[in-house]
């Protein structure tokens, strides 16, 4: 955020913002009052400017529910938050009657696309939000389709094209209209293993060349890894951080190199006997934090 | 076995129609050959109601009662579609309202629509007035039902894509619900083309003094059975024409949607 991080990024084709910090101080979050279900328990953890984080954990570990409270999208009747957001220096409303922080994307689980848009109009979503002219949403709408190597079928409805286009066209059309801090929750786990692995690739391409900050929750520890310059390790619900460490590969990395790779494995194994126990499920804690 | 090329298909649909005309013009005393099987007042030949439909056209009325009804029709379904998708709308959101009146809802529309005729030419008499509010009320239960539930099923997470690119209410409505809600009343065009068009008759059954329904009854009255036949006949061919044409533009509109979403 300082001018000095801009330096860091000098070079990228297109000129684009450096991602502002994401700040999560003390969050808890309490589904269905009292006595209901606590979902994060005082989570805190920093996405620095334009840096790639991913979050790990356990199925309903509460790490897309903190997803949904950087995005203002937590149903103000159903839930109890504490703690503090913050987007850059503006203080985030957590809950989805506040208007979601400008600037912000939101890739998810399900591509959510619309269904009677075409690919190109579906890029287009934002664009037309922020009221662009024709010709401008046209020539933005062919850069995406572009980068996300969708040329062919920008006329195409979702229910055309398979589950890997469709997820590239919702990560297109966050880009389009080019947020600087970029939440994703799970978007590629219900992609096969090729798929996902050039979705990766390019997601990688696509955050280094834009320095975009991006917050990448995942249940798989190799995706975790292989993307995230940082893995944040979640516990079993109530989600609590139990681990958060800097993985040793260089950036910008290659998924299909790094998967083949023999350190990259053992780091994986080495990783995976500190966390285990959290998706164990019977798991003893003291074990899974040693 | 299948019939697979579309031709020949139509061909032999048109053979087996060919061949029960001639048939029936067979016992209905036809062809010179004085097989009369059926009374000509229960069943006339079909060349007998075809002269009948030839008169009918001449004589101008035709041309009067079809663009009478088609009139009754087409005022009902407009009305119909916008009352029952403003009032579905209406419901679909504001909850204590539909809790309200569901069950009524729910009543009025298990009653068969065409006993309200009776009641309808009380109120608003002879003219076209009675035959339009028919219509309309057999549209708008398809319609306000179709928008109602359809307005259940707009997808929460698209409502979430377009707040998170800091779309406002406004355009919520109009990128996400507008479409979920116009396509659900697309799908349920056809069946409120031909409601729209039995309302307006029926209307005129029960009383009117022009129209396809009402010229039809006369003709009964009057034991005029090729004249029965022959609107029989003009309504069906109209019914297919107007029904083919919803079809085509739910076709058109739905285009986005999977094949089998099609019914």
């Amino acid at each position: 955020m300082t001018s000095a991080d801009n330096d860091t990024s000098a070079g990228p084709p297109r000129a684009a913002p450096d991602g502002r910090a994401v700040v999560i101080e003390e969050l808890s979050i309490q589904f269905g009052g009292e006595r209901g279900v606590l979902a994060t328990d005082r989570v805190s953890f920093t996405a620095e400017p334009g840096e790639l984080i991913t979050i790990i954990g356990p199925s309903g570990c509460g790490k897309s529910t903190v997803l949904n409270a950087v995005a203002s999208l937590v149903p103000e009747d159903s839930a109890e938050i504490t703690g503090s957001i913050r987007v850059g220096d503006q203080r985030i409303d957590p809950y989805s009657s506040g208007k979601t922080a400008p600037g912000l994307g939101y890739v998810f689980q399900r591509d959510a696309l619309m269904p009677w848009r075409t690919v190109s109009q579906n890029i287009g979503t934002g664009l037309e939000i922020r009221g662009l002219g024709r010709a401008e949403q046209r020539a933005r709408i062919d850069e995406l389709l572009g980068m996300v190597g969708l040329e062919a079928f920008g006329d195409y409805y979702p229910h055309q094209i398979s589950g890997g286009m469709r997820q590239r066209t919702s990560l297109a059309r966050t880009l389009a209209y080019d947020p600087d801090i970029i939440l994703m929750d799970e978007p590629f786990g219900a992609l096969d293993a090729q798929t996902r692995m050039s979705l990766q690739a390019q997601l990688i391409r696509i955050w280094h060349e834009s320095q975009k900050t991006i917050l990448f929750v995942t249940h798989d520890l190799a995706e975790a890894i292989a993307l995230g310059t940082r893995v944040v390790s979640f516990s079993r619900q109530p989600g609590r951080i139990i681990q958060e460490f800097e993985v040793p590969f260089a950036q910008p990395r290659d998924p299909f190199a790094l998967f083949g790779d023999h350190e990259f494995a053992e780091y994986q194994a080495e990783v995976w006997r500190q966390i285990s126990g959290e998706f164990r499920g019977s798991g003893d804690e003291q074990e899974a934090g040693a | 076995m299948r019939i697979r090329s579309k031709r020949r298909l139509a061909a032999a649909r048109f053979g087996l129609l060919f061949a029960f005309l001639l048939l029936w013009e067979l016992v209905t005393g036809g062809f010179g050959l004085g097989l009369l099987l059926f009374e000509p007042l229960i069943l006339p030949a079909p060349s007998v109601i075809l002269r009948s439909i030839v008169e009918y056209g001449q004589s101008g009325l035709l041309l009067f009662d079809v663009r009478a009804t088609l009139t009754a029709a087409f005022l009902g379904l407009v009305l119909g579609v916008f009352g029952g998708a403003a009032f579905g709308v209406m419901l679909g959101y504001w909850r204590a309202g539909a809790q309200l009146l569901e069950p009524a809802m729910v009543a009025i529309n298990s009653l068969p629509r065409i006993t309200v005729a009776p009641l309808l030419i009380l109120w608003f008499g002879l003219g076209m007035t009675s035959q339009v509010v028919l219509s309309l009320f057999t549209v708008f239960f398809v319609i306000f039902w179709n928008t109602y539930l359809g307005i259940k099923t707009v997808d929460p997470e698209l409502l979430r894509v377009v707040k998170v690119m800091g779309g406002s209410r406004l355009e919520v409505g109009r990128m996400v619900v507008l479409p979920t809600v116009v396509s659900w009343i697309f799908a349920a065009l056809r069946t409120a083309v031909s409601f729209a068009l039995s309302g307006a008759v029926v209307a005129e059954f029960v009383g009117s003094t022009r129209g396809l329904g009402y010229r039809m009854t006369f003709a009964a009255g009057l034991l005029n059975t090729p004249r029965v036949f022959a609107i029989m006949t003009i309504l069906g061919v109209v019914s297919v024409v107007l029904v083919r044409g919803a079809e085509r533009i739910e076709r058109r509109a739905l285009r986005w949607r999977p094949d089998e979403q099609l019914a």
